[in-house]
């Protein structure tokens, strides 16, 4: 029954009784029979209704969070990332607070089953009606990938993103999400100069008799707008060139000047592949052109190649098992190494080690440049092995082997062959993830280690439970913190913040997984004793889980416990960037598809998979 | 791998169409002023302008309040704000402000010129921001209507959409802010790098085709792409007007270190000379009539660059406005500065404040320098400098330091302490900025009374 006398007091008597629906007000689901008061759902539903409700109600909700908007929405399902939210707080006991009568915070068991019930009845309502297309927005190239497609098509090596501004990402987002992907004037400009130079290097000065004379439009358009050129568009640069050549300009002038239109063209520089002869209105399929470059964009971050090209031409490329073989090829040429350095380095989070995470040089001189460089590439290379070799999901935490340069190999203090990057067995603490050196560089202070952002890395980016924001007004590590971490180490400041139940409701679940990697400094170098000088115990535990250690004992937690969690989080991640875009609820069904794909069929599976899912080859409009 | 130099002159030259004028050479008492009746084409002599300076971190508690008498006349600035106190009867200081829907390093910063709140999930700042309003206003008259710039970012932070945009041109959408100086001058007097308007036409047609076929999601993004490309337009118009090179001639007269034939140092290493060659920039695109008004993040929200060209100063900026803690363990700090009290932690955080206070002076008085009909740059603008943090280790929202300085064409009274009962949301000033510039609103956030400058 429901926890406290104000709520009690509020209760009209009867009052379920005469609610017939379950999960919104709008008509109840044909798929279910009619509720009775006994009904955990329906009841679960009144709980939240009348505890939350109180605080949680329109423009001046508590936290902003209207659960009055969400409890009278027409389809719960719609609102399935707002509910999981409130179910965390409910479920950490976070939520509802103690009342002023001083009563504990939290619901009775009952109540609090009852509105999991509830919550689980959204879950499942969103996997039954879900499963959409979604709508891409068109986006405009990336730096990287504007970069990749001059330096693909000209065939030239020259590195012109450090002519064009940095990309702003959201938070948490990756730079592949079409709503970040500003247009504006500057980036018109830099982008032509970034053309120009690129243009530059391809044509050399001095004399290169015939190259371009011999040089073949409409070949170059095709690869440049990544489809067939309409014989207009064939038309209008053949006049161009013509009209620079009758002005008087030599071959190659002129040919220059056409190669800038081209590349000017918003053709080559926003993602329109795809673009119907008229607006169609609701679901449709791309197009063999449109998904040639969203496996290109997704597995090189560059334009199709000839072949996939080809395939697109002849609509083979619509067929399923074409897509999947091609994403296969695509995953073994040295570009799929742009993809895993991209994904693997947002996903995780380990693009920032050298970059935000920056240590002083001066104190650390081991901490190179090129050393933190390899240890970011490491992580993307031991991700493309995962995808190349069809590995099952398990490897993705104890995968055993690495790709080590010789510096890297010497920072783990492991044997290595000489000469370049080389394929290594692990030592046995380096092995998945959890073990390499960026990811633990990635997941501290530049000055210490951290187990609660370990933890919450793990909940966030591997589980997909990110843990609140900490409320306003929660301390950081004070004065007072740190007297005690001279006492007691690590574990005794956190122990201590834990006491206080505002924060244990959260710091209970992160900081345990954390402490499981603290044998690992800020540098992710192996270590006996904490920032403290106190002697590290990497015991951890998952909530409501037995304690294991150390970082074999995490992953094995992980893999037997949370492989759902942990594949569906992969899944989400991947399809965020190959689609650029958030994700809504109604994709909430293709992430438990791919999930079980990865989890009973490994990586390979998964990225067949994604390519050929619906949101993959289908897209909406709105 | 070659690595070319951003706008390294090389075959593909950045053509600098601007014809070499020599009229006003050696003629020390014929200077003019852009805004002189003479050689002004568009617009009045010498319309309102406006300058927008976000600085981050907040001040700490006690810093910025003044001395003022009983009608609220100032008598003294805080001594931390030592170097305004030659600006003072230009300054007005309004009390009590507070942003009512945004606030601290993210929130406060993406909302600071809006208005509304922040929804990090759309990235929705609830724009169009103030600077924006007044350049889409005035598209007509300017280059670059409301020039958007900031220093390079440094550290945590430096590429977060929030924490890095102050101008948003629509709900979702941030304008681009320029780090580099020679970029900003390209920008203003440069004419691309090639100023050819048949390609241009080209390419709006090609999206005005392509604008027929897409939905209305897509119909955005190609909107975007023609008001970039008719920005481009307007800058080649701009340059190849014989008036702007006499402006640029008259500039470097009265002392702008800007000459079209030496180039401008890309971001100088000395970080004084740089922010100084951006508040330069801001000087000369106001006075230029290149712009209407310019949004300026001296650095961005939480900033945690290392003031060491600060004398006495060590540590993060972010790192010391928490004064309060001295531990050297906290966020963002380095382990290994470490301070031996909060007041010499504190005495280092307000030194870093005082010391961009002096920044804005000197633009204040480079400003002041610059005549125009009956009077200077300084009196036909407003400028508005504060940030969306009051005291940096609380985290502060209330009693946002913030402050006015120029003449807004008569409409701005200085030296006054605007002395206030209740919070005050900064929206009102918003609002009455806008009113000055000549932008008929009727409301701007959730104000639709501007606060009193008169």
């Amino acid at each position: 029954m429901l926890n406290g006398q104000k709520h009690n007091a509020r209760r009209p008597s009867g009052w379920i009784a005469a609610v017939p629906l379950i999960l919104s007000a709008g008509p109840a689901p044909q798929h279910r029979g009619a509720s009775s008061v006994d009904d955990p759902v329906t009841e679960g539903r009144s709980v939240i209704e009348l505890v939350c409700v109180e605080c949680h109600d329109g423009d001046e909700a508590e936290a902003g969070f209207d659960v009055a908007r969400l409890i009278r929405a027409e389809r719960a399902a719609e609102h399935l990332f707002e509910w999981r939210r409130a179910g965390a707080m409910i479920e950490t006991g976070a939520m509802p607070p103690p009342l002023r009568s001083g009563r504990g915070g939290g619901l009775d068991n009952d109540d609090r089953a009852s509105a999991l019930a509830f919550l689980g009845a959204v879950e499942r309502e969103a996997l039954a009606t879900g499963g959409a297309a979604g709508a891409e927005p068109a986006r405009r190239l990336t730096r990287d990938e504007l970069t990749h497609a001059l330096g693909d098509l000209l065939e030239v090596e020259v590195d012109v993103a450090a002519l064009m501004p940095p990309e702003l990402v959201a938070e948490n987002s990756f730079d592949t999400n079409g709503a970040t992907l500003f247009i504006h004037g500057e980036w018109l400009q830099r982008a032509d100069v970034a053309v120009r130079v690129a243009i530059d290097a391809a044509f050399p000065d001095g004399p290169s008799p015939g190259r371009a004379d011999g040089f073949a439009l409409a070949p170059f358009l095709r690869r440049a707008f990544r489809r067939p050129p309409s014989p207009e568009e064939l038309v209008r640069y053949q006049d161009l060139r013509a009209a620079r050549l009758a002005g008087g300009a030599t071959a190659e002038e002129a040919l220059r000047a056409t190669l800038f239109a081209v590349l000017s063209s918003p053709h080559f520089r926003l993602r329109l592949e795809d673009v119907p002869e008229r607006p169609v209105e609701g679901e449709r399929a791309v197009s063999a052109h449109g998904l040639a470059s969203r496996l290109s964009f997704l597995l090189w971050a560059g334009p199709p190649d000839e072949r996939l090209l080809d395939l697109a031409d002849t609509g083979e490329l619509g067929e399923p098992e074409v897509l999947a073989s091609e994403a296969a090829r695509l995953l073994m040429d040295p570009r799929a190494l742009r993809f895993a350095r991209s994904f693997a380095g947002q996903w995780l989070g380990t693009r920032r080690v050298g970059r935000e995470f920056k240590p002083d040089p001066i104190d650390n001189p081991a901490m190179t440049d090129s050393l933190m460089a390899d240890m970011r590439d490491e992580v993307a290379r031991f991700f493309l092995m995962l995808l190349r070799e069809e590995r099952p999901l398990d490897a993705l935490l104890l995968g055993e082997e690495t790709f080590l340069s010789e510096e890297l190999a010497r920072f783990y203090g492991v044997e290595h062959p000489g000469g370049d990057v080389a394929r290594v067995e692990a030592p046995e603490l380096r092995r998945g993830l959890l073990g390499k050196a960026a990811v633990l560089a990635a997941t501290s202070y530049p000055d210490r280690s951290s187990p609660v952002l370990r933890g919450a890395w793990i909940l966030d980016d591997l589980l997909g439970t990110p843990p609140p924001p900490p409320p306003p007004g929660a301390s950081e590590f004070d004065e007072e913190a740190f007297e005690e971490g001279e006492a007691r180490g690590a574990r005794g400041i956190l122990e201590r913040h834990r006491a206080s139940p505002a924060c244990a409701s959260c710091h209970d679940h992160i900081d345990p997984l954390g402490f499981a990697l603290d044998g690992f400094d800020r540098f992710g170098r192996r270590r006996d004793h904490d920032d403290f000088g106190h002697r590290v115990k990497a015991t951890g535990a998952l909530p409501g889980g037995e304690e294991f250690h150390g970082p074999e004992g995490l992953a094995g937690a992980i893999l037997r416990d949370r492989r759902t969690e942990l594949s569906r989080e992969v899944a989400r991640r991947l399809m965020r960037f190959s689609l650029g875009r958030p994700l809504e609820w109604s994709d909430e069904r293709t992430v438990v598809e791919l999930g079980a794909v990865l989890e009973g069929h490994g990586f390979g599976a998964l990225i067949a998979s994604l390519v050929t899912s619906r949101p993959f080859t289908r897209i909406e409009s709105r | 791998m070659t690595q070319p130099t951003p706008f390294e002159p090389s075959r593909s030259p950045m053509r600098r169409p601007l014809p070499r004028r020599t009229f006003l050479r050696g003629a020390c008492a014929a200077v003019v002023a852009p805004y002189l009746e003479a050689l002004a084409p568009r617009g009045p002599a010498a319309p309102v302008r406006a300058a927008w300076l976000y600085f981050p971190n907040g001040v700490a508690e006690g810093s910025w309040e003044p001395r003022a008498g009983r009608n609220g006349q100032l008598r003294e600035l805080n001594k931390t704000m030592a170097p305004l106190e030659r600006h003072r009867e230009r300054l007005v200081i309004p009390e009590r402000i507070f942003t009512p829907r945004g606030n601290g390093h993210g929130a406060g910063t993406a909302t600071w010129l809006t208005g509304g709140g922040w929804d990090h999930r759309t990235l929705d700042a609830d724009g169009p921001s103030v600077d924006q309003l007044i350049g889409q206003r005035f598209a007509a008259e300017h280059v670059v209507p409301a020039l958007s710039i900031s220093t390079k970012g440094e550290g945590f932070f430096a590429a977060d959409v929030s924490r890095n945009t102050i101008s948003w041109s629509a709900p979702g959408r941030p304008v681009f802010r320029e780090t580099d100086p020679r970029a900003v001058f390209e920008q203003l007097f440069g004419g691309g790098p090639e100023a050819d308007t048949s390609l241009l036409d080209d390419l709006k047609d090609q999206v005005r085709a392509l604008e027929k076929r897409v939905s209305t999601a897509d119909r955005r993004m190609l909107s975007a792409y023609l008001d970039a490309i008719r920005s481009i337009e307007r800058r080649i118009a701009f340059v190849q007007d014989e008036a702007t090179a006499r402006r640029l001639e008259a500039a470097a007269e009265l002392g702008l270190p800007f000459d079209l034939d030496r180039p401008i140092e890309a971001v100088p290493e000395d970080h004084g000379a740089y922010l100084g060659l951006l508040l330069d920039l801001v000087a000369l695109a106001l006075w230029s009539g290149a712009s209407r008004c310019a949004s300026v993040m001296l650095d961005h929200g939480q900033s945690n660059r290392y003031c060491t060209f600060v004398p006495e100063v060590k540590g993060t900026w972010h790192a010391l406005s928490h004064w309060r803690d001295t531990s050297g363990k906290t966020e963002d700090d380095d382990g290994v500065t470490s301070w031996s009290s909060r007041r010499s932690k504190r005495e280092m955080y307000d030194r870093v404040v005082t010391w961009h206070h002096e920044r804005v002076a000197l633009l204040l008085d480079r400003m002041a320098a610059l005549p125009e009909a009956d009077g200077s740059l300084l009196d036909h603008s407003m400028v508005v400098y504060g940030s969306s943090i009051s005291d940096g280790h609380e985290h502060g929202e209330r009693d946002l330091p913030t402050l006015i300085a120029g003449g807004a064409g008569g409409a701005l009274r200085g030296g006054r302490l605007l002395a206030r009962r209740g919070a005050t949301s900064l929206d009102r000033l918003h609002l009455a900025t806008l009113r000055a510039v000549g932008v008929p609103a009727e409301r701007f956030g959730a104000a639709d009374e501007p606060l009193a400058l008169g």
